[in-house]
């Protein structure tokens, strides 16, 4: 089979057609590395790279060094939106912030997590009053152009946009509280669906100006909001029919009228339900395919939605990557390869950040994988 | 049993606070005790609600709102019980690990013990292993539960029991285990004596730690 560049590898897989070996996606808003898996990852590589500061302080996540992503044959590169010039972070204590939003979070050790949400107690008529960020804000879009041209005519890598703000379910839980959001969506009330409603306008808005800048290069945008637990749907396929994808459906088209692009959307857990409306919506491309999660292992995943739908990730990083060994990562990872990548339809990725506690044998296992069994 | 009493345990399954509200105050008007409006009302319906969450016939949001309305009873009944011998399946500590302050999976298993007739101790997020500790020590319960979300913080319910066992308090307690990476396995190698899937299989679990004792 002829040599693809990676750019037109990741765009064929996605068209499902097959590639002389998957591309590899690493970095990025999903699939990057937490601060203290990359420290270790460079040490056990012994590179004279610097230990890096996270850019993401809720994941953690570091941006991979160039030098890693070619030895590993990774065929994307990211662009991502800068924090905004109108809003400065506020830190009430030394291991808390609040971001744009109003969220606060708190540092763990390991990540940030949310510990206050600004309309806990909030009503429908505060939304009007409340101090949205600015999506246009120019600093968020600074610099993105320049970048992603460079990327575009100057390197053969896919270039793949990081997610603008946040998922609408995510980001109503983190304002009002995981518990008091899905009561609100529970009743349907006026709180719930005018929260939506807000937060969609300002999800297209930002959207807009960074494909604005950027739409021209880049193959693929990623949406991220998680609608799975670990057992099945967070919420009723019903309600996700009737409130979530309508608004999904209009962000997508909303983008995809913008700029010529794949869009890639990422939701944790059990979807099974509800992966026929993502593809009706336009989703091109499901990360992660969580494998412990109820339903949906590779197999059977491919099997029902593979000619319709292209997948990223599905390796697992809640059992196997932590706690498996560096043979058992290397199988597991071929034989995804080999389920996921039959006609096309897939990129290779860990199904999701690599965490503090995989040792760095396994993440170089993980990513020796893809490129040991070219054809 | 009355048709108030039905009413008040359709109003739990449908998550109406407020008619749950109202349908409590109407049955102890009617004379009826508040330990049965509690059982065969308010516990009657949260548990109909475990059978249908664990079928998914329901979702968290539905069981949020259930719990909320049993609560809305609970608050009312309260003053009544006080003093009154309430039949409890047992009681149990609640706490999501030291290191991790994911709650909605320890939240719902704390909704679906209370729907099966336990006393709930909810201990919160990020509880370290002295304060569950001290909890046993505090409560006499007759399980504990512990919750992780992340697979970095699941080492921290083995040290958790290591903490039991020094304090010489392991063998007064069983202990359940759960949360999204947590599985029966992991649950036998850290000797723990049971794990759940989710909060439905977790009531269901600790019914059956509590009989065999």
């Amino acid at each position: 089979m002829r040599a693809f560049s990676p750019r037109e590898r990741l765009l064929a897989a996605i068209r499902h057609e097959e590639t002389d070996r998957v591309p590899i996606d690493l970095g990025g808003y999903l699939a990057s590395v937490h601060k203290i898996a990359y420290a270790n990852l460079i040490d056990y590589l012994k590179l004279p790279l610097p230990k890096l500061e996270p850019w993401d302080r809720v994941q953690q996540i570091v941006d991979v060094d160039e030098s890693i992503l070619r030895m590993f044959e990774v065929d994307t590169r990211h662009i991502r939106l800068n924090p905004p010039d109108g809003y400065t972070v506020m830190e009430p204590t030394p291991d808390s912030y609040v971001d744009e939003w109003g969220i606060t979070r708190k540092f763990t050790g390991m990540y940030s997590d949310i510990v206050k949400n600004p309309l806990a107690e909030a009503t429908v008529a505060d939304l009007d009053s409340y101090p949205w960020p600015d999506p246009a804000d120019p600093g968020r879009f600074r610099g993105l152009r320049e970048k992603a041209k460079d990327l575009y005519f100057n390197t053969e890598f896919a270039v793949i946009g990081d997610p603008a703000g946040y998922g609408l379910v995510e980001l109503g839980c983190g304002m009002r509280g995981y518990e008091q959001f899905l009561i609100d969506l529970a009743l349907e009330n006026q709180f719930f669906t005018r929260f939506l409603d807000v937060a969609l306008g300002i999800m297209k808005t930002m959207w807009m100006h960074y494909l604005h800048e950027v739409g021209d290069y880049l193959q693929a945008v990623w949406l991220c909001d998680d609608f799975g637990t670990q057992q099945g749907m967070l919420f009723s396929p019903h309600l996700f029919r009737k409130h979530i994808k309508p608004r999904y459906k209009e962000l997508v088209q909303h983008i995809k009228s913008i700029a010529n692009v794949k869009v890639l959307h990422h939701s944790c857990g059990s979807i099974v339900a509800i992966i026929d409306d993502l593809i009706e919506i336009g989703i091109d491309v499901l990360n992660p395919v969580q494998p412990l999660a109820k339903g949906m292992q590779a197999e059977s995943i491919k099997e029902q939605f593979g000619s319709r739908l292209a997948f990223h990730g599905a390796i697992d990083v809640q059992q196997l990557m932590p706690r498996g060994t560096p043979e058992m990562v290397f199988e597991e990872a071929r034989r995804i390869i080999t389920i996921m990548s039959k006609g096309g339809g897939y990129i290779f990725a860990p199904g999701h950040n690599i965490q503090p506690d995989v040792p760095p044998e396994n993440i170089v296992a993980l990513l020796r994988s893809p490129c040991a069994g070219e054809r | 049993m009355s048709d108030t009493l039905k009413q008040l345990t359709e109003a739990v399954i449908a998550g109406n606070a407020t008619l749950a509200g109202k349908i409590t105050e109407q049955a102890l008007a009617e004379g009826i005790a508040p330990t049965k409006v509690l059982t065969d009302g308010l516990i009657a319906g949260m548990s109909v609600v475990g059978v249908r969450f664990k079928a998914e016939e329901i979702f968290v949001p539905e069981v949020l709102i259930a719990a909320r309305a049993m609560k809305t009873g609970v608050e009312i009944l309260r003053p009544r019980l006080a003093g009154e011998a309430v039949p409890m399946a047992g009681t149990i500590v609640l706490g999501t690990v030291q290191g991790d302050l994911h709650d909605i999976g320890k939240n719902l298993v704390a909704m679906m013990m209370e729907g099966v007739g336990f006393k709930v101790i909810d201990l919160g997020v990020n509880v370290a292993p002295e304060r569950f500790v001290e909890a046993i020590n505090e409560h006499e319960p007759d399980l504990v539960g512990m919750s992780a979300l992340l697979t970095t913080t699941m080492p921290m319910m083995k040290e958790t029991l290591e903490a039991f066992k020094a304090a010489g308090v392991r063998g007064r307690v069983k202990v359940v285990v759960g949360g999204a990476p947590v599985n029966e396995n992991f649950a036998r190698q850290i000797g723990a004596d049971g794990y759940a899937p989710d909060a439905g299989s977790a009531a269901d679990l600790a019914k059956a730690l509590v009989v065999t004792g």
